[in-house]
């Protein structure tokens, strides 16, 4: 009964105590840096800026904190909220706990779409632009051709579908590296597809973030019913639930989500597979409270991992490398604990 | 409410399991499935429950063929017991059965931890004690009565039960059947498969022999299970005997084994 406990536990004191955790590690993000800055100046910034008065900071700090951390901060927020989201929804959606947002290929249609884009000499908004339609049409073909094959298994179709376009897609990426001239294009291509929030600017943010919350509504609006997306077609549709129109929404739902931020920040793994996991460990599997509390984990995870890319080295570390090193090891601790929240 | 079956043949896209299976479900009736592993129980349910659509005849409840019908409606009056399975996720006994309100919920409705009908289920199968166990870490039976706690959280009028007793211990199957013959008495029409000719015997008011996908003989239970039936559709030679002083009859499988003297010597 240990394990119900802890959920209650968590229940209880999750709702306030993870959103101030995260509170917590922003200010400290806002204040760690090449570039030192106080938590006086900080609050002082905040609170000149929340009573419309002039700050009483050096220029430059208010330059750091409002121009380079904010908006960095913010996107790794919005990023690993939105990843963990959508991959709490897929390991829900496929009945699978190793399942990651890019099980249906978004990332690597993003990738290829980002890939074309540097390969064109496309400017940084036709880069993200062609990366999002890519990882959304990428999911849309492996939809339809899931739902041309009438197979018995429609779940074991789509991850198939979904595996068999990633490839393609892989393979064209691969083709289009060779291709690429390797002293400007090439560096560009590698670091995208290893993601970075090093060069993200407030726009961005405040380009991926409306998408991100129209993709959130429908996962909130729905979240007791994914609950039963967990049973399978066969049971849910006796229970009165038209899975398959409700799964063409979540997956429309996290498919939003993921391409949105992964057109912004490249493609950032372990984050949709990881956090979905402690959040289950921590509240147990009801998408009720697993959605939020894989969110802020999410956020809070990809902030930490993001503030080290940037102190850790005098160059920027690849996120995408990072997570794989921080994720790897704790998902086999995990493992080799028994622990798993799943059966 | 009445389950009517009428010819229905059923079976996958392209291979036909059976057909021309017909048979009425009143309230608070038990009708008992029996039939060989491949016979097309399990089929024959699926079809019956809308998840496989018919290759010929209908499906009606109380006179109106449910073909057209959503599937939120079907399922306030039609519910199904799968068997114990072991879930993905450890959800609580308590959110498993709550899953069962979803047809009588709005689309972004959630219930609540109190919702009568879940608990009613719940303290009605004796497992309110259950609710707050991972459904993950209780046995085979308690998970049993669970499956059947959340159907009837749908409160509905019929109750298809796919081999609810596989798979448990004896004093399990034994609850089982009872649990099924007081949710008759309270009115629900069930129809269950089961492989033990007994279980029929204990709980059935008719008996359905499923061969080969055709109904063989659908009556009452002693006129059903004869030792000739089940050696029609079992191949096995079966005493059927009463208990003395009872009208309880059993089932003894007589086994052909080798007389002593043909037995190989040591």
């Amino acid at each position: 009964m240990s394990t119900v406990r802890r959920w209650r536990a968590t229940t209880r004191f999750g709702p306030w105590l993870l959103p101030v955790l995260l509170g917590l590690l922003c200010l400290g993000a806002l204040g760690v840096g090449p570039f030192p800055v106080t938590p006086a100046q900080i609050v002082e910034l905040a609170a000149a800026r929340l009573l419309g008065v002039p700050a009483e900071v050096p220029e430059i700090v208010e330059t750091v904190i409002l121009q380079v951390r904010l908006p960095r901060i913010a996107g790794a927020l919005v990023v690993g909220a939105a990843l963990a989201a959508a991959g709490a929804a897929y390991q829900g959606l496929f009945r699978n706990p190793l399942v990651s947002p890019d099980i249906l290929g978004v990332s690597a249609g993003a990738g290829l779409g980002a890939v074309l884009g540097i390969f064109l000499s496309l400017p940084v908004f036709g880069i993200q632009l062609l990366a999002f339609l890519f990882g959304v049409v990428t999911v849309g073909l492996v939809y339809l051709v899931a739902t041309a094959v009438r197979g018995r298994e429609p779940v074991l179709v789509l991850v198939l579908a979904g595996v068999v376009l990633g490839a393609l897609a892989g393979a064209i990426i691969s083709l289009l590296k060779v291709l690429a001239d390797p002293y400007d294009q090439l560096p560009a291509i590698t670091f995208w597809l290893l993601g970075s929030l090093a060069v993200l600017t407030p726009d961005d943010v405040l380009a991926a973030a409306p998408l991100v919350l129209i993709g959130l509504l429908p996962l909130h609006l729905l979240r007791w019913r994914m609950n039963l997306m967990t049973l399978g077609d066969e049971e849910a549709l006796t229970l009165g639930v038209d899975a398959a129109r409700l799964r063409l929404v979540f997956i429309a739902a996290a498919t939003l989500m993921t391409a949105a931020v992964v057109s912004i920040s490249g493609i950032i793994g372990w984050v949709g597979l990881i956090m979905p996991h402690i959040a289950r460990m921590l509240v147990g599997p009801n998408f009720e409270r697993l959605l939020p509390a894989a969110m802020t984990l999410g956020a809070g995870y990809l902030l930490i991992v993001d503030t080290l890319a940037r102190t850790m080295a005098a160059t920027e570390v690849p996120l995408g490398i990072l997570t794989a090193l921080l994720g790897a090891p704790f998902f086999l601790w995990l493992l080799a604990r028994g622990r798993h929240g799943w059966q | 409410m009445t389950l009517s079956v009428e010819a229905l043949a059923f079976g996958y896209p392209g291979k036909p399991v059976g057909r021309d299976v017909s048979f009425e479900l009143g309230p608070g009736e038990v009708i008992c499935l029996l039939g060989p592993n491949g016979s097309g129980k399990t089929t024959l349910f699926k079809t019956v429950l809308g998840l496989l659509r018919p290759q010929g005849g209908r499906v009606r409840l109380d006179g109106e063929d449910v073909a057209q019908w959503p599937r939120e409606r079907l399922a306030r009056h039609l519910a199904y017991v799968p068997q114990a399975h072991t879930a993905f996720f450890p959800f609580l006994v308590r959110d498993v059965v709550l899953m069962g309100r979803a047809a009588r919920l709005g689309l972004f409705a959630t219930p609540s931890a109190r919702d009568r009908a879940a608990a009613a289920a719940l303290a009605s199968l004796g497992i309110a004690d259950l609710a707050d166990h991972p459904y993950t870490e209780i046995s085979g039976g308690e998970r049993q009565l669970t499956l059947i706690a959340r159907a009837l959280a749908q409160e509905p009028r019929v109750l298809v039960m796919d081999e609810p007793t596989a798979s448990l211990d004896f004093g399990n199957q034994v609850r089982v059947l009872e649990r099924i013959t007081e949710l008759a008495r309270s009115g629900i029409a069930v129809v269950l498969s089961t492989h033990d000719p007994d279980h029929a015997f204990l709980c059935a008011d008719r008996v359905a022999l499923l061969d080969d996908g055709r109904l063989q003989h659908l009556g009452r239970p002693e006129e059903a299970i004869t030792p000739e039936a089940l050696k029609r559709i079992y191949g096995v030679d079966v005493d059927i005997l009463t208990l003395p002083g009872t009208d309880r009859r059993v089932c003894v499988p007589s086994l052909s084994r080798p007389e002593p003297w043909q037995r190989p010597s040591v």
